[in-house]
């Protein structure tokens, strides 16, 4: 009873230090919320970049054989279940590539027209089981063209990696940054207020029910900020979402091609309020620690 | 009991601000420390409190040697501390300003209520409990920083030039009621003071000079100030 009631009255000290703080809570949350929402639109922009790159690379194990006009598919097939690496054939026959064609460039060709090849679809179990497969394919000379390309997959692979790299590197910077500036503020406000802490220490008042207060307002300033730059970088996706991805990627058949998913921006506003938390509540910690000996 | 065994104080720089210092102050009595500014009196009750530590010798307070503590907390929760200013929390209003410590230390509101209604009423402000302490004059928020020192009941307190901002009327009231909280409350009591009129409380005198003791005299052994005693 006697403990719970000691944590009510550190949480209503805290409250009465932010009241104190007045118009300086404003500025604070501002900084912090300014630099968790740019801390959010680096993750939103690294997720979208492995997005994309894992979008290009889902095919990286698979490649298409364009058959001549008189090889027929059936034949390739049965010598490719021959191979333990294949795992799975698919044949898109020649009228319907020509089908999808016509939709796609919304033109109602005569059928005369069609140029398409039979087409077989080979999925390999492992990335590196690719190449040599379809270099022995192209010895069988049944082919117009295979396509697999294999330089632009490993550049890709590079530019997520890349993505990830960077990505981190910003994170652990703002971060850091966050860490400072809740760190100096509580810092400061111990400053202002040491008199009053030092006539505290000396009426026997107990170490943490000085430093609590101080902690507390540090996981304060950090949950508001978090909670307000995720919900401006919410409403900034939803504007974003319903106007220009509309325009630019629906109209391009990229739909959720770039675009992190619902659940991907509930993930980053999570992780946006849990690591505002964290680092305020840690830098509030350290503070005290080091500016506050009881 | 305070004791006090050859206890020195020197700072870093080598000025020395306590030499040889030897004292005892039984449970119950009430110690005046007089002596000019510099003299070390201030120092010496922070030593007591551990608002500073000492060079060398040993201070024991209730038979506890205070250089092995380490939670000072502890200590100074037996203490009751008065500063000149009366050090305020200006944002507090006077209940809590006083109540603060109780809060601190989980007492519950029923209890609180209790005892700073009782501390207030001692030191005569019970009916500017809800004030502001900046809408109060010198020699009350001087009173209301008694109060806040004997909420807790703690057995020793001590004063540091108490009434060094007051005019010299409140000076006399802040001083006569020292001496009634030390009669009715038996608290041990060491105020540090440079007011002569001290003499006429016929209280025991300890007087610092040049860092040093230079005279100890016992209320029997003191003058009567005739129409002057309080």
């Amino acid at each position: 009873m006697k403990s719970l009631r000691m944590l009510v009255r550190v949480f209503a000290e805290s409250g009465l230090g932010l009241w104190r703080s007045g118009w300086l809570n404003a500025v604070i949350i501002s900084i912090l919320m300014s630099t968790l929402i740019v801390f959010g639109i680096m993750l939103e922009f690294s997720v979208s970049l492995k997005k994309i790159a894992s979008n290009l690379l889902g095919s990286q194990n698979e490649f298409a054989i364009y058959l001549k006009d008189s090889v027929p598919p059936q034949s390739i097939i049965d010598r490719l279940k021959n191979f333990s690496e294949v795992v799975e054939v698919k044949i898109i026959s020649k009228e319907d590539a020509w089908t999808q064609t016509k939709k796609l460039v919304q033109i109602d060709f005569d059928n005369s027209l069609n140029s398409m090849p039979n087409t077989i679809v080979v999925k390999v179990r492992r990335v590196n089981e690719a190449a040599p497969l379809v270099n022995k394919i192209k010895t069988w000379e049944v082919h117009e063209h295979i396509s697999y390309a294999y330089e632009y997959i490993k550049k890709l692979n590079v530019i997520k990696h890349f993505a990830i790299l960077i990505g981190s590197f910003i994170s652990v910077l703002l971060a850091i940054a966050t860490f400072v500036i809740n760190f100096n503020t509580i810092e400061l406000v111990i400053r202002a207020r040491k008199e009053e802490l030092n006539l505290l220490r000396f009426m026997g008042v107990t170490n943490w029910f000085i430093k609590g207060p101080f902690v507390v307002q540090g996981i304060l300033y950090g949950l508001v900020s978090s909670l307000a730059a995720g919900s401006i970088l919410l409403a900034l996706d939803s504007f974003a979402r319903y106007n220009w991805k509309k325009v630019i990627f629906e109209s391009l058949g990229l739909i959720d091609f770039f675009w992190p998913s619902s659940e991907e921006l509930t993930q980053i506003l999570i992780i946006l309020t849990l690591a505002g938390i964290a680092f305020s509540s840690a830098s509030s910690f350290w503070a005290t620690e080091r500016r506050l000996s009881v | 009991m305070i004791e006090l065994y050859r206890v020195c104080k020197e700072y870093s720089n080598g000025q020395l601000a306590l030499k040889d210092i030897n004292l005892h102050v039984p449970m119950g009595q009430m110690v005046f420390l007089i002596g000019e500014s510099g003299a070390g009196k201030s120092t010496l009750l922070k030593i007591l409190y551990k608002g500073e530590e000492f060079t060398s010798g040993r201070v024991l307070i209730g038979r506890v040697d205070i250089s092995r503590l380490i939670d000072y907390s502890q200590l100074r929760r037996r203490i009751g501390l008065i500063f000149q200013d009366a050090s305020l929390l200006p944002h507090l209003t006077v209940f809590d300003n006083v109540a603060y410590i109780l809060r601190a230390q989980g007492a519950s509101e029923r209890e609180i209520r209790y005892r700073v209604e009782g501390a207030l009423n001692v030191v005569g402000l019970l009916d500017k409990a809800k004030e502001m302490p900046q809408h109060l004059s010198g020699g009350e928020r001087q009173r209301v920083g008694i109060a806040r020192a004997i909420v807790t009941n703690p057995p020793i307190l001590l004063a540091d030039e108490p009434t060094g901002n007051l005019d010299p009327v409140n000076s006399l009231k802040i001083f006569q009621l020292f001496k009634e909280i030390n009669e009715k409350l038996q608290m041990t009591m060491v105020i540090a003071t440079h007011d002569p009129r001290v003499h006429q409380l016929r209280k025991r005198i300890v007087q610092i000079s040049n860092n040093q003791i230079t005279m100890d005299t016992e209320p029997s052994n003191l003058p009567m100030f005739g129409s002057l005693v309080l």
